[in-house]
C-alpha cells in the first residue's frame, strides 16, 4: 500500500511556471507591491497630518515609539487569539473527526452546514450574540435561574453576573466566528487519511486512544497546523469583536491600528505597528511550523 | 481505497476496467465528470445572469449626476424605507428643479471620510466624486480652514436668510459663506432612573462611585471632554487645551478605577436597553430609538452639554456647484426642512420650520413642543460648541483621548 | 511495479497474540455525536435569533429588542433599496471573486503539491504572507496602491481585494488536501493512453475536488462578508452588503437586515438540501 503508492513531487518543468504565474503575479501586484509602499511609510515622516505628504527618512522611531505606546494591546491581541484559537481546536477537532469517520454519506452535507451560519453578515449575528448574551437575554436568564452565578463568576465565565462586556465575551466571539477555519482544514486532512491505515490502527492498538495518538492525530497535524494559522491570525488582527462585546479594556491591536489611520491621520506610526505585528506573526508561525516537524509542511 | 498500479493495456471506450477498484474509481470519476459538466454550465448561465451588471459595474463611470453623500437616515423616507420616495424632500426636488440626484449614504464618519477622500484627493488637487457632503461642523471647519471648500455665491441661495443667527456669525466662517448646517444635536446624559435610583442632573454625576462599572461614553471626544469639562467649570467654547487635558485627566482616572465601561457610538442605546448601562453621555435624537416604557431620561446638564450640528459643504472642484447651491436653497425652505425635521427628530436649523409644525397640528405640532427639537432659550444657553483646536493641539489631544479609550 | 496480490488486510501478518479483540466501543461515538451536536447548536444560536428578529416589530430604529411579532417586515423585504441594491452587489462580487480565486489558487496549490522547482520555497512563503496581514492594514496598502496609480475605485478594485485574500486560503486549502497524493493514479491514466490533461481532469481533478470545494465555500464566505478591506477599496460609488449595514448601524439597524440575512440562509440551506437529496439518492455504497 504505502510502499506501492507514488507520492514523491515530480520535477517542475515549463509548464509548472504557468500554471504559478496567475497566482505569483496576482500576490506580487496587489500584495507585496502595496506592503512594499506602506513599509516605506512606515520609515516616513508625515510632516502635515492633514496633508497626504510624506518625508522618507528611515524614521525607525516610527517601530519603537508603536512598541511602547501599544505594547499592552500588541500582548492581549495575541493572547485573546491565542485562546480562542485552543479552544477552536478543542471544539473543531471532535466535529472534524465526527465529520470525517463517523458522518457516512452525510459528512459533505453536515460540513456545509458548519459553513452556513457564515454566510450571514458579521455585524448581525455579533448583534445577535449581544441579543443572546445581554442582560435581558437568555445566557444570563438561564444562570440566574439555575443560581449558577457564583460558579460563572469563580470560572471566570462571567464577570458579576454579566457575560457581555467582558473579555470572556471577545474571546467567545472569536471563537465562534473563526472556528469554521478550524473545522475545514483538519476535516481535510482527517478525511484523506487512508482507509486501510485505520483499519490497521485499530487492530494494532488494543486501546482506540492510542491508535488515534500514534496514527489519527499525526497524520492530521497539517491541518491543525493550516486551522491554527486561519484562525489565530485573523483573530489576532480582529477588533470588531471586542469593539461590540468588549469594554474599555478589552481593545485590541487592530482597532489601535485602525485609529492610528483614520483618527489620528498618522499612516507611519499605523504603517510601522502593522509590520511588527505580522513580525511577531510571521516569527511564530515560523516557530510554530519548526515545534510540529517541518517534514509534514516542507511542501 | 488501495492504490494500485494496473499492467498496461488499452481502455476501451466506455469499458470499465477488469480490475474492480481501479473499476469503481473510474465509474466514480465518469459520474463526478458529468456533475462537474452541470455544475459548470450551471456556473456559465450565471456568469451569463452577471455579465452585463459585472461589466458595466466595471467601466469606471464619470459620474454624470449630481451627488450628494449624506449620513444614513438622515433625510426623510416614504414609508417603505426610500429617501427618494412620493412625497419625500429629495422626490420633491428632483420634480420642482429637474436635477436628478444621485443620494449615497456613504458618509458614516469623519476621520474615515477625510483620509480617504478628502485628504488624498483634494489635498492633491483632484476632485472627489460627491458635490455636496455633510462633515459635523469641526470637520467642516477643519476643510474650510484647508482651502478645499468652495464658497458659496450666495447670490444662489436666497433663503440663505432663513439661517438660525447662532450660525452666521462663527468664527471660522463668518457670514457662513462656505457651509449650511444640515441638522443640529445635542450632547448630554441619558440615564435608567431605575438603576441610577434617582435623577442625574450634573455631568459629575457620572462619576459618582454607586454608578461604577455602569456608565459610558461617547467616542466622540468633543462630546465627551466636552460634558466633562463643563461639569469642571471650565467653558468647552474656548477649548483651552488646559481645561482639557484636565477633563482628560479625570476620565482617565474613572476608566482606570473601573468607572465607566467603554466608549461607545451609538451602542449605548442596547446597553440602555438591556441595563448594562446606567448613565452614559449621550446624544439627543437617538433617545426616540428607545422604547417610551424604560423611562430612559435625557438631560442637559445643569452646567451645560455640547450642541453640534452637521453641515453642507460643496468641496473644492465640484463641476456641479450651483446644483449644490440649488438644493441647499430647497432645503431652507421651511416646509422642506419642517419635512425632514420631523422624520429625522434632530434641531433643525432653519427659520421658521417650528411654525410650520405648528400649523400643521397633530404630531407634527407635538414635535413643534419637543424641548430637544426646539430649543428654548433657557437650555440654549447651556449649550456650546465645542471651540476650534489648533492642528497640533487637536492630535495631542485625540492622541491622548485615544490612548485613554482603549 | 506490477499489481502485488499481499495480504488483504495488516492483521493477517500480525500474529493472533497481539491482535486486538474487536470490540467496537460505543461510548466514545455516542459522546461524538452529542458533541457535534452541541456544536451544531452553539453554531447556530445566533442563527436563529436572527430569524426571530425578522419577525419583529422594533419600537425605535433599532432591531435588537424584542417588541411585537409582525409579517410586515416579511412582506415588503426590499424595503429600503440601499440594502437591496448593496446584497446584490456584493453576491456579484463574491461570485467573480470565487470563481477566480478558486481557479488561481487552486492552480498554484497543484503544481505546489506535485512538482519541486526552485522558488518554491519562496513561493510558500508569499503564499502565507497575506494571511499574516490584517485586514486593516491590507486595506489601507491596497487604498494606497490603487490611488497611487490611479485607478477607479469600484466593482474592479473590490474583486481584486477579495482574490488577494480569497487566493491564500484556496492554495493552502487545497494543499492540505493534495500532501501526500499519489500520482501513480495520474500515471496509471497514462499508461492507459490519456493525455496530461485528461489525465488531470479525469483523474486528479475529480479525487481533489472535495478540497477545491471546501475552499470555494470558504471563499464565498469570506468575499461575502468582508468589511474593512472593502472599505477601504470601494471607493464611493460602490456599496456592499456589510458596508451598508455598518455604515448604517450607527443610526439604524432595519428588521430588513435581519430578513435579508434569513433569506440567503434559506438560499443556502436550500442548496445544502438539494446537495443532500443528490447524495442520498445516487451515492454509491461506501461514501
Amino acid at each position: 500500500m504505502a510502499g506501492t503508492a507514488n507520492t514523491t513531487l515530480k520535477k517542475g518543468k515549463k509548464g509548472t511556471y504557468g500554471l504559478l504565474s496567475p497566482g505569483v503575479l496576482w500576490l506580487l501586484l496587489f500584495f507585496l507591491v502595496p506592503m512594499g509602499s506602506l513599509l516605506k511609510i512606515a520609515l516616513s515622516e508625515k510632516p502635515d497630518p492633514w496633508l497626504p505628504e510624506y518625508d522618507f527618512t528611515w524614521h525607525w522611531a516610527n517601530f519603537s515609539d508603536s512598541v511602547d505606546r501599544f505594547g499592552t494591546e500588541l500582548i492581549r491581541s495575541f493572547t485573546y487569539a491565542g485562546i480562542a484559537t485552543i479552544l477552536c481546536i478543542l471544539i473543531g477537532y471532535p466535529l472534524a473527526y465526527y465529520l470525517a469517520f463517523r458522518a457516512g454519506k452525510w459528512r459533505s452535507i453536515l460540513l456545509g452546514l458548519v459553513m452556513v451560519p457564515f454566510f450571514t453578515s458579521f455585524l448581525i449575528r455579533t448583534i445577535a450574540w449581544r441579543t443572546i448574551l445581554g442582560g435581558e437575554g437568555p445566557a444570563v436568564w438561564v444562570v440566574e435561574t439555575l443560581h449558577l452565578t457564583g460558579i460563572t463568576d469563580f470560572l471566570h465565565i462571567t464577570s458579576n453576573g454579566a457575560f457581555l462586556n467582558t473579555p470572556q465575551a471577545v474571546i467567545g466571539g472569536l471563537t465562534y466566528n473563526f472556528v469554521a477555519f478550524m473545522i475545514l482544514p483538519i476535516y481535510v486532512s482527517l478525511e484523506k487519511i487512508d482507509i486501510n491505515l485505520l483499519d490497521a490502527a485499530r487492530d494494532l492498538y488494543d486501546v482506540p486512544a492510542n491508535a488515534f495518538r500514534k496514527i489519527i492525530l499525526p497524520l492530521s497535524l497539517p491541518g491543525v497546523f493550516a486551522g491554527t494559522l486561519l484562525t489565530f491570525i485573523p483573530a489576532a488582527g480582529d477588533y470588531i469583536n471586542a469593539t461590540l462585546l468588549g469594554n474599555v479594556r478589552t481593545s485590541m491591536i487592530g482597532s489601535q491600528i485602525e485609529k492610528l489611520f483614520l483618527s489620528e491621520s498618522n499612516y507611519p506610526a499605523a504603517a510601522a505597528l502593522s509590520f511588527i505585528f505580522m513580525a511577531i506573526i510571521t516569527a511564530g508561525v515560523l516557530l510554530y511550523a519548526k515545534v510540529l516537524g517541518t517534514e509534514e509542511l516542507a511542501a | 481505497m488501495a492504490r494500485r498500479t494496473s499492467p498496461r493495456r488499452p481502455a476501451a471506450a466506455g469499458a470499465l476496467p477488469s480490475d474492480p477498484e481501479l473499476a469503481n474509481a473510474v465509474s466514480i470519476t465518469r459520474e463526478l465528470t458529468r456533475r462537474r459538466f452541470l455544475a459548470r454550465s450551471g456556473m456559465a448561465a450565471g456568469a451569463a445572469l452577471f455579465a452585463p451588471s459585472i461589466l458595466a459595474a466595471c467601466t469606471t463611470p464619470g459620474s454624470n449626476r449630481f451627488t450628494v453623500s449624506n449620513w444614513v437616515s438622515y433625510i426623510d423616507e416614504d414609508d417603505s424605507g426610500n429617501p427618494e420616495g412620493k412625497g419625500t424632500t429629495l422626490y420633491e426636488f428632483q420634480k420642482q428643479t429637474g436635477i436628478d440626484v444621485n443620494y449615497l449614504t456613504d458618509f458614516n464618519d469623519n476621520d474615515a471620510y477625510f483620509n480617504k477622500s478628502f485628504s488624498p484627493l483634494l489635498g492633491r488637487g483632484k476632485t472627489i466624486n460627491a458635490d455636496v457632503v455633510m462633515p459635523t461642523n469641526w470637520m467642516a471647519a477643519r476643510l474650510i480652514d484647508l482651502g478645499w471648500v468652495e464658497e458659496l455665491d450666495l447670490g444662489n441661495i436666497p433663503n440663505h436668510a432663513n439661517l438660525l443667527d447662532a450660525y452666521t456669525n462663527l468664527d471660522w466662517d463668518p457670514g457662513a459663506k462656505h457651509f449650511m448646517p444640515w441638522q443640529a444635536g445635542i450632547g448630554g446624559i441619558a440615564y435608567n432612573p431605575e438603576l441610577t435610583g434617582g435623577e442625574i442632573t450634573s455631568a459629575n454625576d457620572l462619576f459618582d462611585k454607586k454608578l461604577k462599572g455602569k456608565v459610558t461614553m461617547l467616542t466622540e471626544m468633543r462630546d465627551t471632554v466636552g460634558v466633562v469639562m463643563m461639569g469642571q467649570g471650565s467653558d468647552a467654547a474656548k477649548a483651552d487645551p488646559d481645561d482639557i487635558n484636565k477633563a482628560l485627566d479625570e476620565i482617565e482616572k474613572a476608566v482606570d478605577d473601573g468607572q465607566i465601561l467603554k466608549f461607545t457610538g451609538n451602542e449605548y442605546l442596547q446597553g440602555l436597553e438591556d441595563g448594562s448601562i446606567a448613565a452614559c453621555v449621550a446624544w439627543s435624537g437617538d433617545i426616540y430609538s428607545l422604547d417610551p416604557e424604560l423611562g430612559i431620561e435625557f438631560v442637559v446638564p445643569d452646567e451645560g452639554g455640547t450642541q453640534w450640528f452637521d453641515t453642507m459643504v460643496i468641496p473644492k472642484g465640484a463641476t456641479r456647484k450651483s446644483q449644490g447651491e440649488e438644493w441647499m436653497n430647497f432645503v431652507y425652505d421651511p416646509e422642506n426642512a419642517a419635512r425632514i425635521t420631523e422624520w429625522v427628530g434632530y434641531i433643525s436649523p432653519v427659520k421658521g420650520v417650528k411654525e410650520v409644525l405648528e400649523a400643521a397640528g397633530g404630531d407634527s405640532a407635538e414635535l413643534a413642543e419637543n424641548p430637544l427639537v426646539f430649543v428654548d432659550d433657557e437650555t440654549q444657553k447651556r449649550l456650546q460648541v465645542f471651540g476650534p483646536l489648533q492642528q497640533k493641539d487637536e492630535i495631542a489631544i485625540q492622541t491622548r483621548f485615544n490612548g485613554i479609550t482603549g | 511495479m506490477t499489481a502485488t496480490t499481499g495480504p488483504a488486510s495488516l492483521s493477517e501478518l500480525i500474529p493472533d497474540s497481539k491482535r486486538a479483540p474487536k470490540v467496537r466501543r460505543p461510548f466514545p461515538q455516542r459522546i461524538l455525536g452529542i458533541w457535534a451536536l452541541l456544536v451544531y447548536a452553539w453554531l447556530f444560536a445566533p442563527i436563529v435569533v436572527i430569524v426571530i428578529f425578522s419577525f419583529n416589530d422594533p419600537v425605535g430604529k433599532f432591531n435588537t429588542s424584542w417588541n411585537e411579532f409582525t409579517l410586515d417586515n416579511w412582506a415588503h423585504p426590499f424595503d429600503k433599496p440601499a440594502y437591496r441594491d448593496a446584497l446584490i452587489t456584493s453576491l456579484q462580487v463574491a461570485f467573480v471573486s470565487v470563481l477566480i480565486a478558486t481557479i488561481v489558487g487552486g492552480l498554484m496549490a497543484f503544481a505546489q503539491s506535485k512538482y519541486n522547482f526552485r522558488g518554491k520555497g519562496a513561493i510558500n512563503i508569499l503564499v502565507v504572507l497575506p494571511l499574516t496581514t490584517p485586514e486593516i492594514v491590507m486595506g489601507a496598502s491596497l487604498f494606497t496602491l490603487f490611488f497611487a496609480r490611479n485607478v477607479g475605485f469600484g466593482f474592479t478594485t473590490i474583486v481584486i481585494a477579495h482574490v488577494l485574500f480569497c487566493v491564500s486560503f484556496v492554495a493552502l486549502t487545497v494543499q492540505a488536501r493534495m500532501r501526500g497524493f499519489d500520482w501513480s493514479l495520474e500515471d496509471a491514466a497514462l499508461d492507459l493512453g490519456s493525455t496530461s490533461w485528461q489525465a488531470f481532469t479525469k483523474v486528479t481533478f475529480p479525487l481533489i475536488l472535495p478540497g477545491v470545494a471546501a475552499a470555494a465555500l470558504l471563499s464565498f464566505a469570506l468575499s461575502i462578508d468582508d468589511y474593512i478591506i472593502t472599505s477601504f477599496v470601494a471607493g464611493d460609488r460602490t456599496t456592499t452588503f456589510p458596508m451598508q449595514i455598518f455604515n448604517a448601524n450607527k443610526v439604524e439597524i432595519p428588521p430588513q437586515v435581519q430578513v435579508l440575512a434569513t433569506m440567503i440562509l434559506i438560499f443556502t440551506l436550500g442548496l445544502m438540501a438539494i446537495g443532500a437529496w443528490r447524495t442520498v439518492r445516487s451515492e454509491p455504497a461506501g461514501g
